[in-house]
């Protein structure tokens, strides 16, 4: 499956380079964006694999604060400007200088790419038990507190199953995922509204 | 042309289409129909009456998704985006959802037996179809009017009265309502793609499919000429009217 990256950058040269590297290395599906308030908005509710980002872009503190606050599997690359110091320099996999070699650039890109997909780095895509369990209970329509409930784990553990579940089936609705649950036999259609 | 090409004042707009026959729809929403012989963007588009420069970066944005003019496109009077977007709606009521409804009845008309799973992506679609209705609407009875009259009020005296008066539009449910018509869609696509019952007429299915990746294609434009343009556009009138008041 493509992997879905995001270019937060505002330079068009920039954007239109980093993709073409990319393409040469992967099959991705990219994203441009030139402001970080989009970008938080995206990766909230999105699952992306990885994020290359410009530091010019976190000169807004507000909504710097905000990133560095924000839950994503997301990795991240930093592209600076040399003898830059880079702010929470341990959120990011990778920085990445604007001037860095070729020698040095595409191996690290390589590594990077070749294991930044969240598949891989799960091994697998297929629905653990406890998966299809919150699934189910998704699909007959209960919400993340019911299933806390009935399945006695705590919400948060809920919402992260929520997460991984979305980003193995590539499907994020509820009406989806209940489609997807009927299609393959984890609930009777009949059980459904 | 190329992906990278950008259309200009003097490009031919016969190679407009032919560089990317998916602009065809967005051309058609200016008003504007085939048979432009050799004539010149520009000279198409003071035939049609349409601004020149407002085209131009509509249609550049839409071919190319790394390029968004957003400062230029923030300046364009709030009436001109409006109107744009409101023949969007009309194309995607009259044309978009008509049509991809029937590639679904389509569909589900060929299925030989045992339709129950094909029946279910049926019903996903209708529910969905229903919800962009609903969401269109709501947009044409309480976004646009209210980005209309906050542009109107900037002419007259402000008063807090008027203001309040059209205060009830929300953005938090406005960007959440957006995410859920384009996450349905990919939705839609994936189960398609990924888990459709084999039962299933093979042209049909890949005409269904097409349509849908153009589909998603102009609800992503559509949608991001709304959050980033509009929706910056109408909070600064709000900030503007408040420090006059």
């Amino acid at each position: 499956m493509a992997q879905h990256i995001i270019i937060a950058e505002p330079s068009y040269l920039m954007k239109r380079g980093i993709s073409a590297v990319i393409s040469d290395i992967v099959q991705a599906e990219v994203i441009f964006m030139d402001e970080l308030q989009e970008l938080n908005n995206y990766l909230e509710t999105n699952p992306v694999d990885l994020v290359f980002i410009d530091e010019q872009l976190l000169s807004n503190k507000t909504q710097r604060d905000l990133f560095f606050q924000l839950q994503s599997e997301a990795r991240y690359i930093v592209l600076t400007n040399d003898r830059q110091e880079i702010p929470a320099r341990k959120k990011f996999t990778e920085v990445i200088s604007r001037n860095a070699p070729k020698e040095k650039l595409i191996p690290l890109l390589e590594k990077v790419l070749g294991d930044s997909s969240v598949e891989n780095r799960k091994k697998s895509a297929i629905l653990s038990e406890r998966e299809n369990e919150v699934l189910k209970q998704v699909a007959l329509g209960y919400t993340n507190q019911q299933i806390a409930d009935r399945l006695f784990i705590s919400k948060h553990t809920v919402i992260s199953h929520r997460k991984n579940i979305t980003s193995k089936l590539g499907i994020k609705t509820v009406s989806g995922l209940t489609v997807y649950a009927v299609l393959n036999n984890l609930i009777p259609k009949d059980q459904i509204e | 042309m190329s992906q990278q090409s950008i259309v200009s004042p003097d490009s031919k707009m016969a190679d407009v289409i032919l560089m990317n026959y998916l602009l065809l729809p967005v051309i058609n929403r200016f008003g504007i129909r085939l048979g432009f012989g050799d004539q010149t963007v520009e000279q198409v588009c003071a035939q049609y009456d349409v601004n020149l420069s407002f085209f131009l970066d509509i249609i550049n944005a839409y071919h190319d998704e790394s390029y968004f003019p957003r400062e230029k496109m923030r300046g364009y009077p709030v009436d001109m985006i409006v109107d744009y977007l409101l023949k969007t709606h009309d194309f995607y009521r009259q044309k978009m959802l008509p049509e991809t409804q029937q590639l679904v009845e389509d569909l589900i008309a060929s299925c030989p037996s045992e339709c129950d799973n094909l029946n279910m992506i049926a019903d996903f679609f209708s529910i969905y179809k229903q919800e962009l209705e609903n969401h269109l609407a709501s947009e044409e009875k309480h976004f646009f009017p209210y980005v209309q009259a906050l542009t109107k009020m900037e002419e007259g005296p402000p008063s807090l009265e008027k203001i309040r008066s059209y205060y009830d539009f929300s953005y938090d449910n406005h960007s959440e309502e957006h995410d859920n018509v384009i996450s349905k869609m990919l939705d839609l696509k994936n189960i398609i793609i990924k888990y459709l019952p084999p039962n299933y007429n093979t042209t049909l299915c890949n005409n269904l499919l097409y349509w849908l990746f153009i589909f998603e294609k102009d609800l992503k434009d559509h949608e991001r000429l709304e959050d980033i343009i509009l929706l910056p556009a109408l909070r600064n009138i709000e900030n503007r009217l408040m420090q006059n008041l």
